[in-house]
């Protein structure tokens, strides 16, 4: 990110427009530019098209349409000031839905916006310019949605274009090769450049936070409404991936907790007050089978981080620090923007009772006061005081074993009293509204009980990698006995063991459900063995990326130089870091020393000015006139007074220019001396 | 120094301007190309005089040369004279039993060739090659030529009868070419009431005084921006098919001397642009043209060419 922000300034250096005249550009060069350009633009809307609001939408493609036929046909510029007052409404417009629409989308909306606009008039070399480096922000934009692989390449291909663009307006020659052969020569030379800045650079962290992002993002949420999940499980995104050092979790055992729901209002689960802080766990003896593992998740709008029980955090985030709370999760202090790596133990073994006594039982038995009659009913009739609490788990899971209960991935709609539709009429639901279910009747029945979602399952990979995918997204129960502590009891498995033995897509049913909701996922082509074994290919190159670029921290970077350079001291480090960017720094600014001025550019702008001082009055210059015969032209048409000031410039000139001593005088004591002359010849004007 | 440069200069300047008015008397009306003539004098230069009979071609070069008090010859080329009738030879003298060398019309100060186009090429190549070395080699002797030596040729335009056409090579070692054309009403009217048929005999400078004004004119400041602007208008004909005969550097240094001549008689002791545009079309014009000298073009070539550079960027 930073080397591309930094590509983009250079970029932004070399568009200074300027010399706006002098450049012509070639045309067969100016109508492939605008092609290209035209290109990236619709390539960068289309990968953009998430946070792009649909009248700005609506503005790409007519101005992609307007530019496309201008590009064929060459037809005259538009007017700037019917632009311009566009522009204004656009930006009102902006301004006024900004607040719904968050800082990050509004300003990536103000970014096309303004493209869409300067598309529409390229005409010099400095619009060319501009709109290059406005898509070049774009890329940047973009990589902040989408930084896999792929993407990465995606992007790295416009770069490629857009440059190339910006190298054929400035050439005489033509030609696509000579083009990109250059551009591509120039981007090579950079990137030991960018590789360089990206393993140094120190990776500090953000000056500048990443404004929330207030679009839905898919992911698990801190209020469930039974038919949530089955929202998520149309998505194929990547949730994250764990690498394992030891053996790898069974899959019984791989329930990846998240996010603990114990509020119930009769139809939502959401997060209750009393459980939102906790200062941290004692420490505690763990005893049993350990799994050591990294996790990288991709980035959520939450901050809820996954882990196998009982997790211990080894390594967090670069970016924060990640707590620990009493109900055995990991969070970070903030949601989780950008890909995040921590290192995580899991004491599988160890019963979740390790907190007891910090936690207030009687909010696991919160119940809302009315609603779901015939569950309560149920309930009382089932359940007697006089049962031990396990006896009241086995009776109410048995519930579902017996009551030709259906797993479905598009459960019917369920409202006024969702619970009791689900228990005695439709009897088919998704994993959240058996979870619900359970819990409520556990609750019901004097047994303490919560909602955990999370994520079940994962596909395994090569090299001990489990991604788990929004598909994977489940809820599950867990319910207090006093002497062993939260039991994790899973209402699915009794409906649809697959569903936890071989994960979501193993069974038949749920697999044509998916591809009926999800057809163009890429997990649709399982069943053919050539194709998954190169989805499970570029899954692996995925996660090297992953592993590899996008989690290099600072941590990293210091155990990195630490191979190179050996133990050396911070503070000698730093030194030698400051030095060697000095001198960097003092090789880039010989580069921007300003070249000495073209011989006589200072005389040829001052000429330029006088002319147009008289273009103002309707004088114009005729071809390639000289000063003298112009003079002498206009002079009838010239006050008195204007017009000796004007032969006196024109005699002082000839003397300055063609006299021909050997080290003429610098131009600017001519220009100052004739200084007073120009005002006399525009006073004489604007007295007039 | 500078003011006695300047003083010197002066009476030069007064002298060339009653050279000009004296001329003028004499031909009416054709006052730029008096001008222009005595410029290519000045520039050393040789002058070939274009026009229809009858238009005063001799009559111009025989003022020019009475004016400078020079002597003064004319050749009539016909299509049978020899280089020899021009040149000169060696005769044996019976009474020496040596042979001597009589010079022909050449060895004066201004030579007026007239109808230059009527001669064979042999006979025109031997009065161009002298020329360009001022001197002339016969049987193994060199003999210099006068100085000042100032050529005028005349030549009748080329769709009349009986004409060879002087090849580029040698339209190129004039500096000038320049058409007198029919006289205008008032200048015709005035000559013929005047009624002077008397031939022109009056004396304003003699050759030294023309020598070291020759050598004043040289002095004259050409600075690196004109140099530029004379650069580029003879390079804007370079790989240009528009003009099928490019500028040779002969052209540019024609041009450049020139323009110091034209600069020297308006009072300057440097070379602006202007100057460099006023002697272009006479200097370059039948250059450009080439084989092509009659081709009617609405505008002339070096007009189209002082069109397409800048004067002030070059």
């Amino acid at each position: 990110m930073v080397a591309l922000i930094m590509v983009s300034i250079m970029a932004l250096m070399l568009a200074k427009p300027g010399y706006r005249k002098m450049q012509k550009i070639k045309v067969y060069n100016r109508k492939i530019a605008s092609l290209t350009i035209l290109g990236t633009f619709a390539a960068l809307i289309l990968s953009l098209i998430e946070p792009l609001m649909g009248w700005v939408l609506v503005l790409c493609a007519c101005s992609f349409c307007i530019t496309l036929y201008k590009s064929i046909a060459y037809s005259s510029p538009l007017k700037n000031s019917v632009l311009n007052l566009l522009a204004l409404l656009c930006i009102s417009i902006l301004i006024w839905l900004a607040a719904d629409y968050g800082l990050l989308n509004t300003m990536i909306n103000l970014l096309v916006v303004a493209c869409c606009l300067k598309i529409l008039n390229l005409h010099h070399t400095g619009d060319y310019q501009m709109v290059a480096s406005i898509q070049l922000f774009l890329v940047a934009c973009g990589l902040i949605f989408h930084q896999s692989l792929l993407n990465s390449l995606f992007y790295a291909f416009l770069i490629i274009l857009i440059f190339c663009v910006l190298h054929a307006i400035k050439i005489k020659e033509t030609g696509l090769k000579t083009y990109s052969k250059h551009t591509v020569i120039l981007l090579l030379q950079a990137i030991p450049v960018a590789a360089l800045l990206f393993f140094v650079t120190p990776k500090l962290s953000p000056l500048w936070q990443m404004p929330v992002n207030q679009s839905n993002k898919t992911g698990l949420s801190e209020k469930m409404t039974p038919g949530d999940i089955a929202h998520l499980a149309k998505s194929d995104e990547l949730v994250f991936r764990a690498e394992f050092t030891g053996p790898l979790p069974s899959p019984q055992q791989r329930y990846w907790r998240a996010i603990v729901l114990d509020e119930f209002d009769g139809k939502s689960w959401s997060i209750s007050n009393t459980n939102k802080s906790f200062d941290g766990p004692q420490m505690i003896e763990f005893k049993g089978q350990a799994l050591d593992y990294v996790v990288i998740a991709q980035p959520t709008s939450t901050k809820w981080l996954y882990s196998l029980d009982i997790p211990i955090l080894i390594q967090g985030l670069s970016m924060q620090t990640i707590l620990t709370n009493q109900q055995f999760q990991l969070t970070g202090r903030t949601p989780l923007y950008t890909q995040g790596l921590y290192a995580v133990k899991s004491f599988v073994e160890q019963p979740l009772n390790i907190y007891k006594g910090y936690e207030n039982l009687s909010q696991y038995l919160q119940i809302p006061s009315s609603g779901n009659p015939e569950t309560v009913e149920f309930v009382s009739e089932n359940i007697n005081t006089s049962m031990t609490t396990q006896e009241k788990i086995d009776k109410l899971k048995a519930t579902f074993s017996y009551g030709d209960f259906r797993y479905t991935l598009s459960p019917p709609l369920m409202q006024s009293a969702p619970i009791d539709e689900f228990l005695f009429e439709k009897k088919a639901g998704f994993c959240s509204h058996y979870a619900s279910a359970l819990t409520y009747m556990l609750r019901l029945a004097n047994v303490p009980a919560r909602i955990v979602t999370g994520y079940q399952g994962g596909e395994v990979q090569s090299g001990n990698v489990i991604s788990v995918h929004q598909f994977d997204a489940h809820a599950w129960v867990e319910a207090w006995e006093d002497d062993k502590g939260w039991m994790r009891i899973d209402p699915t498995a009794i409906v649809a063991p697959n569903r936890v033995l071989s994960g979501l897509l193993s069974m038949v049913q749920n697999r044509q459900e998916f591809r009926q909701q999800s057809p163009f996922s890429l997990t649709n082509l399982k069943e053919y063995a050539v194709f998954n074994q190169l989805r499970l290919l570029m899954a692996n190159i995925d996660h090297t990326w992953d592993q590899s670029i996008l989690s290099y921290n600072q941590e990293r970077q210091k155990s990195l130089l630490k191979k190179i350079f050996g133990n050396m001291k911070a503070e000698s480090f730093s030194y030698a870091l400051i030095g060697s960017f000095v001198i960097i720094g003092l090789f880039i600014s010989l580069l921007f020393i300003p070249k000495r001025k073209a011989k006589g550019s200072d005389e040829m702008e001052w000429i330029d000015k006088l002319f147009q001082l008289f273009e103002k009055q309707k004088l114009s210059r005729i071809e390639n006139e000289t000063l003298q015969q112009f003079s002498q032209r206009i002079q009838p048409q010239l006050t008195p007074q204007a017009s000796n000031a004007l032969g006196f410039i024109v005699k002082e000139y000839y003397e300055w220019k063609y006299t021909g001593l050997q080290q003429p005088a610098p131009f600017k004591i001519l220009k100052n001396r004739l200084y007073k002359h120009i005002v006399m010849v525009q006073s004489q004007f604007t007295n007039k | 120094m500078q003011k006695i440069y300047g003083e010197y200069n002066n009476q030069m300047r007064k002298d060339i301007e009653s050279c000009v008015t004296a001329i003028q008397q004499k031909i009416k009306g054709k006052d730029e190309q008096i001008q222009l003539a005595l410029v290519c004098l000045l520039a050393k230069g040789h002058l070939l005089l274009e026009d229809l009979p009858g238009m005063g071609k001799t009559t111009l070069s025989q003022c020019l040369a009475s004016v400078l008090s020079m002597d003064y010859a004319r050749v009539q080329f016909t299509s049978d004279l020899l280089p020899a009738d021009m040149l000169g030879v060696n005769i044996y003298e019976p009474d020496t039993h040596q042979f001597s060398f009589h010079p022909g019309p050449i060895f004066h100060q201004v030579l007026l060739a007239d109808e230059i186009n009527r001669a064979s090429p042999k006979t025109q190549s031997a009065l161009l090659e002298a020329m360009a070395e001022s001197q002339v080699t016969i049987d193994g002797n060199s003999y210099e030529l006068p100085m000042p030596f100032f050529v005028i040729a005349t030549q009748n335009p080329l769709f009349q009868s009986g004409t060879y056409p002087l090849p580029e090579s040698q339209i190129d070692r004039f500096t000038m070419k320049l058409s007198l054309g029919f006289p205008n009403f008032e200048a015709e009217k005035s000559m013929l009431l005047s009624n002077d048929d008397r031939l022109f005999s009056k004396t304003v400078i003699d050759a030294e005084q023309l020598l070291d004004m020759q050598k004043q004119v040289t002095n004259v400041v050409v600075s690196e921006p004109v140099v530029d602007y004379i650069l580029a208008l003879v390079n804007a004909t370079r790989d240009n098919p528009e003009y099928p005969n490019a500028l040779s550097p002969r052209a540019s240094k024609a041009i450049y001397h020139c323009a110091q001549a034209f600069a020297f008689m308006h009072d300057r002791t440097y070379v602006i642009p202007e100057d460099v545009q006023m002697i272009f079309p006479s200097v370059t014009e039948h250059r450009l043209r080439g084989q092509d000298q009659y081709a009617h073009n609405a505008t002339l070539l070096s007009a189209q060419l002082l069109k397409k550079v800048d004067p002030i960027a070059a």
